[in-house]
């Protein structure tokens, strides 16, 4: 185990809220090592992270609902597969984002057009030329 | 070199061509590849899986590696190790 160099850990995580700080620290145990060695035993991350059975299953479960960790499990150990989910832009893509104004609330009166002065006056007809006859 | 397998919706990428993404889904992969590398989670070796072998995202990846190229913040290109770029920077009298 190698003390220099340094690992790249995403500011999402760091600002997310919904992690408590074991699982943070999971996935940034997981992040340090290369993806070739993420298949790891229980044991050996009990050791690393020095904490207990049930705390380091809470913070995989938080991880895994999250969606910043898929477990594939082997036969003697798992091999862990870190992701990234993509909060804002898949909301913006799929439209799941809250409105700020509920674009079905807008009225055609409540439009911006609508409220000018020059809207509001009724339409009054043309004026009558002279030296025309009426077809009546 | 093993190359390392990048997922969309826990599954690798398809191919660039006859591939059954959607239009949204396009979008969002693009929007994905584009936050992971933001955020330092898209490796050297998946890029050059991408681009390899032919997958859906190879141009974002394409557009990543000349920014940073024309950027001077890497000297030689990762995927072919020479300083060759995917596009040439537009110049005033180019269309």
């Amino acid at each position: 185990m190698t003390k220099q160099g340094f690992s790249m850990i995403p500011n999402q995580l760091i600002i997310d809220e919904r992690l408590s700080k074991e699982a943070k620290l999971l996935f940034i145990y997981l992040r340090y090592l290369s993806p070739k060695f993420r298949t790891l035993r229980n044991k050996t991350l009990l050791s690393k992270l020095d904490m207990c059975l049930s705390t380091l299953q809470k913070a995989k479960v938080e991880l895994v609902k999250n969606e910043y960790l898929v477990i594939h499990r082997k036969t003697s150990a798992n091999f862990y597969d870190l992701r990234l989910p993509i909060l804002h832009s898949t909301d913006r893509v799929l439209n799941k984002q809250p409105i700020k104004y509920n674009l079905l609330s807008i009225k055609k009166n409540n439009t911006m057009y609508n409220n000018t002065m020059y809207n509001k006056e009724e339409f009054k007809g043309f004026k009558k030329l002279k030296g025309f006859k009426d077809d009546k | 070199m093993t190359s390392e397998i990048y997922y969309y919706k826990d599954k690798p990428l398809k191919k660039s061509y006859n591939n059954t993404y959607t239009p949204l889904e396009k979008i969002e992969l693009n929007q994905k590849l584009e936050s992971d590398f933001n955020s330092g989670m898209l490796s050297v070796s998946q890029m050059t899986w991408i681009i390899n072998n032919g997958l859906y995202g190879g141009y974002t990846i394409q557009r990543i590696i000349d920014r940073l190229l024309f950027d001077k913040k890497i000297e030689l290109n990762p995927i072919t190790l020479d300083k060759r770029t995917y596009k040439t920077i537009k110049k005033p009298f180019d269309l």
